[in-house]
């Protein structure tokens, strides 16, 4: 931790309005990140990212400096965006369309996506699977902490994924046939 | 096709990860906002709960000035008598007045349950009068001769048919230590209520003729209450259904405990009584989940690029609990680190139905209750209200895993001074002339949140029933 968010940090400890000015333009547009990795809709993420911010200043006493402070803030954010989840869609359980897909020949194709890309086909799963996916393949929890985390059972959990991959494979597909075809990008 | 699979996932974790996007402007100005709204909510109950606090305290002193007052003045001796007002020399005697016996007078006195004996001396005349403003004034003679109440005059009437004025329903009663009202009708005037001009020497006249005037001792009462009390909290962050609440809600649950204490209690009138003592509550919540957040050890560097455990906590709806690390994070199996994170990485596992436990909360209480007395019969039943400072003495959290493991902690951040409020109803019974039993159920709520850093900011309530003995002296 450098010594300027020490200082920050310990200015929100003080509930110092510039020092938590500060705090939030420093790790604002990464947090928004994974609010919009998770959530739903823009209004969603910002929901959480609003949320969050508050827990992190009412929160921050409680941090102990021997950790990443990165981290911590960045669990919160999960939390929150996980609770927004558990709320919004704890009886709703929508399915994608799935379809077979066939995954060869992609390899090199996948690699040249760029982040927008990446994020659009993301936002394009269900929340349930955007979760999963999101918790295991870029967060890296296993399968039996996501069903926790889920309150779903670990073999759901292991299932949501491969049907969250299966739905990506495909996007990825038929964008990348669709380039092909026409020579265009998102 | 699973190494496809695992491929898309690193990439997802490579280009994601770290993703960013600048958010709007608009999310720090309703940060912003939301901090200041913070602030001043708790700000105003502040202020709210001492100007409260100063209003009650303020209104119990002015109520028990005023009693004792009240007290003090009755024993007021009567003046001399060079103030006697005198009889007005033009009174004419009245014939065929209607007259009262003092047996008349005395039985209706005490159907009207006011007092029984305050007959002026036999053989005495007395001059009252219903104004001070001689325009409006109304000012009859009775005299009280051979143990009858004659009307003698009453300047209302025509002179000439004074003596023909027939009084019905005279009743002569004390306002205060200083006033007297009789209160009767005639044939020519009803329902003329006169009033005595400062007849001071019928004070002694009140009184009981045989009883000795009673001092003006306060009554003290000292004795033990206890008994269970139902003790859950109310969340009263600003957001009622958020997501955390929510959880909260579904996870926490109410907490059977039990008070009890000695109490010292004055009762400056006989229907008023002021209460302190010190009591001990245990009030608290079963927990049948929480939310876990660890972080793995392994494979992953610090910030100064050692491995090492992160920080730990456990958050519930009072706060965060605090807990040893190597007990709980060995017994929630947290999965091998198969990928080599630059960063420092926490894996978090928030869920339902890990550890189980209660979390408790050990007060002692001083209370300032103002106690009622709605029926002062042989039963009686009382209104309850009043304030109380809660002293934290201890706290601690009792929690087991469905694998039998348990250990016990306690919750950061509680204050150690918080207020409370208490209004309830009792009933007493006195088993003899110094012991009462009594039963009084009661809901007592904390004024404010008992862990401002937490963020549901609850409030602990309680409902109970308190039973318990006085003794009197």
């Amino acid at each position: 931790m450098t010594y300027e968010v020490e200082y920050i940090i310990e200015g929100c400890r003080k509930k110092e309005p510039d020092a938590q000015r500060l705090l939030y333009e420093q790790f604002s547009a990464q947090m928004y990140g994974v609010c919009l990795r998770y959530c739903c809709s823009v209004e969603d993420a910002q929901d959480v990212l609003h949320e969050g911010f508050l827990k992190i200043f009412e929160k921050i006493s409680q941090f102990e400096s021997r950790g990443a402070f990165e981290g911590w803030i960045r669990r919160i954010m999960v939390n929150t965006a996980l609770e927004k989840y558990r709320n919004k869609y704890k009886v709703i359980n929508i399915q994608d369309n799935i379809k077979e897909v066939d995954e060869q020949g992609h390899e090199d194709m996948v690699e040249n996506l760029t982040v927008q890309e990446l994020m659009k086909f993301i936002e394009e799963l269900s929340p349930k699977y955007r979760m999963v996916f999101n918790l295991f393949a870029v967060e890296g929890y296993s399968h039996k902490e996501i069903g926790k985390m889920l309150d779903i059972s670990e073999g759901t959990s292991k299932s949501d994924l491969s049907r969250a991959r299966a739905i990506l494979q495909h996007k990825v597909k038929t964008y990348y046939n669709h380039s092909i075809r026409t020579g265009s990008t998102l | 096709m699973k190494e496809k699979f695992e491929h898309i996932d690193e990439l997802y974790h490579e280009k994601m990860f770290n993703y960013s996007s600048p958010p709007p402007e608009i999310v720090w100005k309703r940060i912003e906002n939301s901090i200041a709204e913070n602030k001043k909510r708790a700000l105003v109950p502040f202020f709210l709960k001492l100007t409260a606090g100063i209003v009650f305290l303020a209104g119990l002193t002015a109520l028990f000035i005023k009693i004792m007052n009240d007290k003090n003045n009755k024993n007021v001796l009567p003046l001399a008598s060079q103030n006697i007002p005198s009889i007005n020399s033009n009174i004419q005697s009245a014939q065929n007045s209607k007259t009262f016996t003092y047996n008349e007078l005395i039985a209706k006195r005490t159907a009207k349950k006011r007092y029984h004996k305050i007959l002026p001396e036999i053989n005495s005349e007395r001059q009252v009068s219903s104004s001070t403003d001689p325009d409006k004034n109304i000012v009859a003679n009775l005299s009280f001769q051979n143990s009858l109440v004659n009307l003698i005059s009453q300047n209302s009437l025509p002179a000439e048919d004074t003596s023909l004025a027939v009084v019905s329903d005279l009743d002569i009663y004390p306002k205060d230590s200083t006033i007297i009202v009789a209160d009767f009708k005639s044939n020519k005037s009803d329902s003329v209520k006169v009033v005595a001009p400062s007849p001071n020497y019928l004070v002694n006249d009140l009184l009981p003729d045989n009883e000795p005037k009673k001092q003006n001792k306060l009554k003290w009462t000292i004795g033990g209450q206890a008994g269970p009390q139902y003790s859950y909290r109310k969340l009263t962050t600003v957001n009622q259904n958020n997501a955390n609440n929510i959880n909260y809600n579904n996870y926490d649950s109410p907490l059977l405990a039990y008070a009890g204490g000695i109490q010292i209690e004055v009762e400056p009138s006989r229907r008023l009584s002021i209460q302190s003592g010190v009591y001990y509550s245990k009030i608290g919540q079963e927990i049948s989940s929480i939310n876990i957040m660890y972080v793995r050890n392994d494979n992953f560097s610090g910030a100064n690029g050692s491995n090492e455990n992160q920080p730990v906590e456990v958050v519930n709806s009072i706060g965060n609990i605090e807990y040893p690390v190597e007990i709980v994070t060995s017994n929630l199996n947290l999965v091998d680190a198969d990928k080599n994170y630059n960063t420092v990485s926490m894996i978090a596992s928030p869920s339902a139905g890990d550890y189980s436990g209660q979390q408790i909360f050990e007060y002692v209480e001083i209370p300032l209750i103002l106690r009622y007395r709605v029926i002062a019969q042989k039963i009686g039943v009382n209104l309850i209200g009043g304030l109380g400072t809660d002293i934290l003495v201890n706290n601690s959290v009792k929690l087991t895993n469905s694998s039998n493991v348990s250990f016990e902690t306690k919750t950061d951040a509680l204050k150690t001074f918080n207020y409370s409020g208490t209004i309830g109803f009792g009933f007493d019974y006195p088993l003899s002339k110094k012991i009462i039993f009594n039963i009084e159920p009661f809901f007592k709520y904390y004024l404010s949140p008992i862990n401002e850093s937490s963020q549901a900011k609850a409030q602990p309530y309680m409902i109970g029933i308190m039973t318990g003995l006085n003794y009197s002296f």
